[in-house]
């Protein structure tokens, strides 16, 4: 299902403070829908780190956050994208540990691994990816 | 569709606003009957009969719009999102999915007399059949499809609060929490674990976590992570791991597999690392039987 | 915004008290590694109570900054992580290797005596600065 543009929320990221209001308003829907702390947490830091590499080899981006939840799941779904010059080789960007800015390289992983939903383009025009958070309701109330 | 099958098609959609409220009323009735003696007093009659009132006028819509071969049941369709709904319903009510199936095939044979009624002739009939096959099939399908997943959440669902009961954590002495793990481990309950656990370290900052894997049927390389996991961010927040527990076949498959539990304290018996605990607490168990001298 | 570092004998105590961006927490890493050379401190005890968020970066720099600080001869310990924040970092397969934690400051300073005391060259009265 293709995401409504409009009622996304927009967060423009140009400079390092953006990362930071990107995550807190990650956290603010998470935590408006009731999921736990370590939820919350987790969807902030693969924010972190995908807005991050959007700063960091693309001079900037925009991340988008959309509460897609129905009746059965919450799920919140992330979209970071920027106009750089793209990934050359995503298998070995997405290896644990390789980084060419000096990082853990636990970035594109990481945040792979803390959410449960992960995509990936990438071409010279720029890169785009699309994580979501799934939990279902049910489950949520022992969180 | 043949000309046969349009006739067909037409004649149900007549039959659907001429003989409208007798359909409606052998077929709830009949479906009522069926449930007679089962669990359907959670359902009020009246509520059937209104959803059934809806599906009538859904399935008269559809049949009347160019209906064709190539239709497939679409969940935007407004007959496919009663269907599912209805069959959720009956599905977290706890009817059986034969009862559920029971709804649309039994419409079916009415719907097929009652056409008997205004043509016999067998070519003619059989069109009918095949048009009734394409819509009526199709619904049941979807119906039982919908019936399946409800029930298949509702036990995840169960087994997930069964799942909740079984990992307590257990404060046994000040700043000493105990993990009992029982049972098979994959990432879900893992994650959960972890969690709770990680809580209760952080709630009592417990010097000393014991994780006693006595209970764990099969240590393989997938367990062996998820505990490594654990024991890592446990010591992240400060505490102390014991691991107790280990099986001989557990410690043979883990030096096998090549996995490492790296620098934690680990101790055959809960009872060797409970005095452990203790010891690192800075307490000492004496023997009350024991007579001096 | 810069992190204040306090000095209790030879031992720095620093909190980290807000959300901090990548600058703050290089600055950071370079005035404590500064300050442990000017003032020969022995010991640093690192707060992270306050921060919600640590990922990959912010874990690899308190990383590096508890090794580089043994490199310089002083003890770290860093206090405080938060369980939500060990629990995302061990989900995306880092921790904070090689760094020993402490639920509170207080534990953290207490580490800190315990592992000075252990050194056995510790200085603990200078017998030459009497004579002169």
């Amino acid at each position: 299902m293709p995401p409504e543009t409009s009622d996304a929320l927009i967060i423009p990221i140009r400079e390092q403070q953006d990362v930071l209001t990107a995550r807190q308003k990650a956290r603010t829907i998470a935590s408006g829908l009731g999921l736990g702390i370590a939820d919350q947490t987790r969807l902030a830091t693969a924010i972190s780190e995908l807005t991050r590499n959007a700063i960091l080899y693309a001079g900037g981006g925009e991340c988008q956050l959309w509460d897609q939840s129905d009746d059965n799941t919450f799920r919140i779904r992330v979209e970071v994208r920027d106009q750089g010059p793209g990934i050359d080789d995503i298998a070995l960007a997405m290896r644990d540990g390789y980084s060419t800015s000096g990082g853990l390289g636990a970035g594109l992983s990481g945040a792979k691994r803390l959410m449960d939903d992960f995509e990936i383009e990438t071409s010279s025009a720029g890169t785009r990816v699309i994580v979501t958070l799934e939990r279902s309701r049910q489950e949520s109330f022992y969180i | 569709m043949n000309a046969l099958e349009q006739a067909a098609t037409d004649r149900f959609t007549t039959l659907l606003e001429t003989k409208r409220s007798v359909i409606l009323d052998t077929w709830v009735d009949q479906f009522l009957a069926d449930w007679e003696g089962t669990r359907h007093g959670n359902l009020p009659p009246e509520e059937i009969r209104a959803q059934s009132q809806l599906f009538l006028d859904q399935l008269h819509r559809l049949l009347q719009n160019n209906f064709s071969h190539s239709w497939q049941p679409q969940s935007a369709d407004p007959i496919v999102q009663l269907l599912t709904q209805l069959s959720e319903t009956w599905a977290k009510k706890g009817l059986a999915a034969a009862q559920s199936t029971f709804y649309i095939l039994s419409f079916k044979r009415i719907l097929l007399a009652r056409y008997l009624e205004l043509e016999s002739d067998p070519a003619a009939f059989s069109a009918a059949v095949a048009v009734l096959d394409l819509v009526l099939d199709r619904l049941s399908l979807v119906v039982v499809e919908r019936f399946e997943m409800t029930r298949e959440r509702l036990i995840k669902q169960q087994s997930l609060s069964l799942l909740e009961l079984s990992t307590p954590v257990v404060k046994i002495w000040d700043h000493m929490i105990l993990l009992p793990l029982v049972g098979v481990i994959d990432t879900a309950r893992a994650r959960k674990i972890t969690e709770n656990l990680l809580n209760s370290i952080a709630e009592i900052e417990a010097m000393v976590t014991i994780v006693d894997i006595t209970g764990v049927p099969v240590l393989d390389t997938a367990v062996a992570g998820h505990l490594m996991k654990t024991i890592n961010a446990a010591q992240m927040l400060g505490t102390h791991v014991i691991l107790t527990g280990m099986s001989p076949e557990g410690a043979q498959t883990l030096v096998k597999l090549g996995v490492s539990l790296g620098d934690i304290t680990t101790r055959g018996s809960l009872k060797a690392g409970i005095s452990e605990g203790l010891a690192a607490l800075g307490k000492v168990i004496i023997d009350g039987h024991r007579r001096a001298g | 915004m810069r992190i204040p570092i306090l000095r209790l004998g030879d031992i720095l105590l620093t909190s980290i008290q807000v959300d901090l961006i990548d600058e703050d927490i290089l600055q950071f890493q370079h005035d404590v590694l500064t300050m442990i050379k000017n003032r020969d401190a022995q010991g640093v005890v690192i707060d992270i109570t306050s921060m919600e968020v640590v990922d990959s970066f912010m874990a690899r720099v308190i990383n590096d900054t508890a090794n580089m600080a043994r490199l310089l001869g002083a003890e770290v310990v860093v206090c405080g992580i938060q369980p939500s924040v060990a629990l995302t970092l061990v989900e995306m397969g880092r921790g904070l290797i090689g760094v020993t934690s402490t639920f509170n400051l207080e534990q953290g300073l207490r580490e800190i005596e315990r592992r000075l005391a252990a050194r056995l060259l510790r200085p603990v009265t200078d017998g030459d600065s009497n004579a002169t």
